[in-house]
């Protein structure tokens, strides 16, 4: 079902003699010059049967070395075929010449199936006609024939049939085609950029493998995080109660005794405890001076000795 | 090669690309993933490598200490008492500068004085 209906362009007769053509949509009639095509009686009935029989009826009248088609009518009033035999590439090389790829091909038909009912001759141009001979149109000089009427007021009564060329690989596609081509290319480079960028991922996650193994048995360590995290986290425990133990003892040079004497140290992984034998008159300031290293929880006094427990982290 | 025939490979590549842009998103995710931890593991394994290491030297610190004055010596469990005795003020500072400098497991450190002029240490650390 289609919503939209499909217009056929303006149909022009198509002959080598034809204007250039560079914008617009067009139908193109091709002229006899563009074909062979013969009248037969075959043993079959249907079109698409005698079209497999078509080659052989042309066997060796068609020129050498070039791919040719065919498209078979069937005259029910004769019971005969018309049968057509054409090069896809002279045509489109043909069309190519006069055709600009600005300009839009809608179809390509034969004069044979579009004109096949024509009772006069007509005038293609000034040089040529095309002519009806028990069916078969020909082209034929206009000096040869009385031509009463010209192609120019006979094509726009013509209803085009369905019998056309495929144009997948025509002029109008060329520029399509051209563009189909650059996507490939680029898709093709995507492909390509994508599947090299996978397997230099997949190399590289084997590579992080590769290495933790390597990391493991240099240094001796379990397989997973789980055990390493925890192993860490002892570590990192110890290692922190060792250091403030050591800084506890830096801290020690530091605070300022005045004449005072240390007589004990003991120092824990959480706490320590000082007792300093000093001039009673200084315990504040030796206080204050333990405070602005140390977390005091308790400071005793007896007559010239001073206690003073502290915790650190 | 037809017009249609190229739009076949184009599709083709078109579901290609596809598929291998969500494979090579989940690879990349995957990769990340990977990444991180292995960064997060060879981190950790360095702290480690490195607690380690200074673990092993403190080790050798014990030797060190007995060198400048010989400790009287008594385990309770896992932990080993070193007690060092009559020390005078070179000899203890050198003690406490070696300890300090050193990673080694100290449970408790006593700083006492003996005499006037003589004080003694007693460490205590984890086997």
């Amino acid at each position: 079902m289609s919503f939209f209906k499909r217009t056929a362009g303006k149909i022009i007769f198509f002959t080598k003699n034809s204007p250039k053509y560079f914008t617009g949509e067009y139908s193109l009639i091709l002229s006899p010059q563009f074909y062979w095509v013969k009248r037969v009686k075959l043993p079959v009935k249907s079109e698409f049967r005698a079209k497999k029989l078509a080659p052989s009826i042309f066997e060796g009248s068609l020129p050498e070395n070039e791919e040719f088609f065919y498209d078979v009518k069937y005259e029910k009033d004769r019971d005969t075929f018309i049968v057509i035999a054409y090069s896809k590439k002279y045509i489109f090389d043909e069309i190519r010449k006069k055709i600009a790829p600005t300009a839009k091909i809608k179809g390509i038909y034969f004069a044979q199936h579009e004109l096949g009912d024509l009772k006069t001759c007509i005038a293609i141009d000034e040089d040529i006609s095309l002519g009806n001979v028990d069916g078969l149109l020909i082209q034929v000089p206009s000096k040869c024939i009385q031509s009463e009427e010209n192609v120019r007021n006979y094509l726009p009564k013509v209803k085009l049939s369905n019998k056309k060329i495929k144009i997948d690989s025509l002029v109008d596609n060329e520029a399509d085609k051209q563009l189909t081509i650059l996507y490939l290319s680029i898709a093709t480079i995507l492909v390509i950029s994508q599947l090299l960028s996978y397997f230099a991922y997949s190399r590289d996650l084997n590579k992080y493998d590769s290495k933790k193994e390597s990391l493991i048995r240099q240094y001796n360590l379990p397989r997973t995080s789980f055990q390493l995290q925890s192993i860490k986290r002892t570590l990192l425990k110890r290692y922190k109660e060792q250091k403030s133990i050591r800084d506890v003892m830096t801290n020690l040079d530091k605070i300022a005794l005045n004449d005072a004497k240390f007589i004990d140290i003991l120092i824990n992984k959480d706490s320590a405890k000082f007792v300093l034998e000093a001039n009673p008159q200084d315990f504040e300031d030796i206080k204050r001076s333990f405070q602005k290293y140390f977390t005091i929880t308790n400071a005793n006094t007896l007559d010239n000795i001073l206690t003073v427990e502290v915790e650190h982290e | 090669m037809n017009k249609k025939e190229l739009n076949i490979i184009l599709a083709v590549l078109g579901v290609l690309i596809v598929i291998l842009g969500y494979l090579n998103l989940s690879v990349k995710s995957e990769y990340k993933e990977k990444k991180a931890k292995y960064l997060e593991f060879e981190k950790s394994s360095y702290e480690i490598f490195q607690i380690k290491r200074m673990q092993k030297k403190s080790k050798n610190i014990i030797k060190t200490l007995i060198a400048i004055k010989q400790p009287k010596v008594s385990k309770r469990g896992n932990r080993i008492i070193y007690q060092f005795e009559n020390l005078n003020l070179g000899d203890l500072n050198q003690l406490l500068k070696k300890i300090k400098g050193s990673f080694v497991p100290i449970k408790s450190l006593e700083i006492k004085r003996d005499t006037t002029n003589h004080a003694m240490i007693v460490l205590e650390i984890v086997k």
